[in-house]
């Protein structure tokens, strides 16, 4: 079995929050972590859609129809997911909230994004949020992050 | 990440215009979804289909000013344009989103013109005897209000613009529990 190498790939042009921030989760190895690998071809007018979205979570608006956690759900309250439809189609990015600095700026949020998914309706498929949820608790997933946000005071 | 990069609304115009559009449509949204208005009403006064609605509400990108203002008045609302100085000007950080302004606002008292902006930022309102009293003070265009015990009637009113400051005593109201005080009369006092 080939170990993983994950990469935390930043969004060009995303606002840099001192509250809330957008990465994906990336393995060159794994075509199942395609949600960056999707939202690099969206066409123009799908790319404003989603980043306008991705806006949209940093400011804290809140609004079902764009994205939503499951605060409620013990075992995926850590997961998220961006949605959009496109020709009635649901596409979805799923992925996982995460504090990547513990220890400096415990209440920076950084939303990891994983996997792309579409769907003729608009209920989730669990099997989306089992495997957020086990990259969330992934050992080299966390490496990979700590790595990119350095959690070191001044 | 960078902390000088560009936001992607600085790609181009049709970025930055989508941008904003996009803040216009999800508030209309937000109107149809949470039942304050009807999408089928929306499109009566407008005098379309509900399917163009839908498909004006989904492409933000194309909506004109024209459009833009149609559409809040349809909404009995009305729209403004604000520019802004939010130093940033290479837009490292993207527009801020019309929501904020709203909220700054209201949250100010909704002022209709600059007197009633003066009121709402010339005076800052302290409440100088606060004995066991769990009280709101908002100031707003409309006045002053106190609510909780009705025990806090003074208050030092300050004029920030000529650093001056008055203790002075307002009247509670007959309930004993609500006071309400026109600004007016406070930003007079103040001055005074």
């Amino acid at each position: 079995m080939v170990t993983p190498v994950y990469e935390i790939v930043g969004i060009d042009g995303l606002r840099v929050s001192p509250h809330r921030g957008i990465v994906f989760l990336r393995d060159s190895q794994d075509p199942l972590l395609n949600a960056s690998a999707v939202f690099e071809i969206l066409g123009k007018k799908r790319s404003l859609m989603v980043r306008s979205r991705f806006d949209y979570w940093i400011d804290r608006n809140v609004c079902d129809d764009y994205f939503h956690g499951w605060p409620g759900d013990s075992q995926y309250k850590g997961c998220f997911v961006f949605k959009w439809k496109h020709n009635r189609q649901c596409h979805r990015l799923y992925g996982f909230l995460h504090h990547p600095y513990v220890n400096t700026r415990r209440a920076f949020q950084l939303c990891v994004l994983c996997t792309h998914a579409t769907k003729n309706q608009w209920a989730t498929d669990p099997a989306e949020l089992a495997g957020a949820l086990a990259l969330s608790t992934d050992r080299l997933v966390h490496t990979a992050l700590s790595m990119k946000f350095l959690d070191t005071g001044p | 990440m960078t902390e000088h990069q560009k936001h992607w609304t600085e790609e181009d115009v049709e970025s930055y215009v989508y941008r904003i559009a996009f803040d216009f449509v999800t508030y209309v949204s937000s109107l149809l979804k949470t039942g304050s208005f009807a999408q089928v009403e929306l499109a009566q006064r407008l005098g379309v289909s509900e399917g163009r609605v839908s498909q004006i509400l989904n492409s933000p990108g194309n909506l004109t000013l024209k459009q833009i203002v149609k559409i809040a008045r349809a909404l009995d609302r009305k729209v403004s344009i604000v520019s802004y100085d939010d130093n940033d000007p290479g837009n490292a950080n993207g527009p801020i989103a019309s929501g904020v302004f709203t909220a700054c606002w209201e949250h100010a008292g909704r002022p209709v013109d600059f007197f009633a902006v003066d009121a709402c930022f010339a005076i800052n309102v302290t409440p100088t005897n606060q004995i066991g009293i769990q009280s709101i003070i908002k100031i707003g265009a409309e006045g002053l209000y106190v609510s909780g015990q009705a025990l806090l009637t003074n208050f030092l009113v300050m004029d920030l613009e000529q650093g001056q400051s008055t203790l002075t005593t307002f009247a509670k109201d007959a309930a004993n529990s609500y006071s309400r005080i026109q600004t007016d009369e406070l930003s007079a006092r103040a001055i005074n």
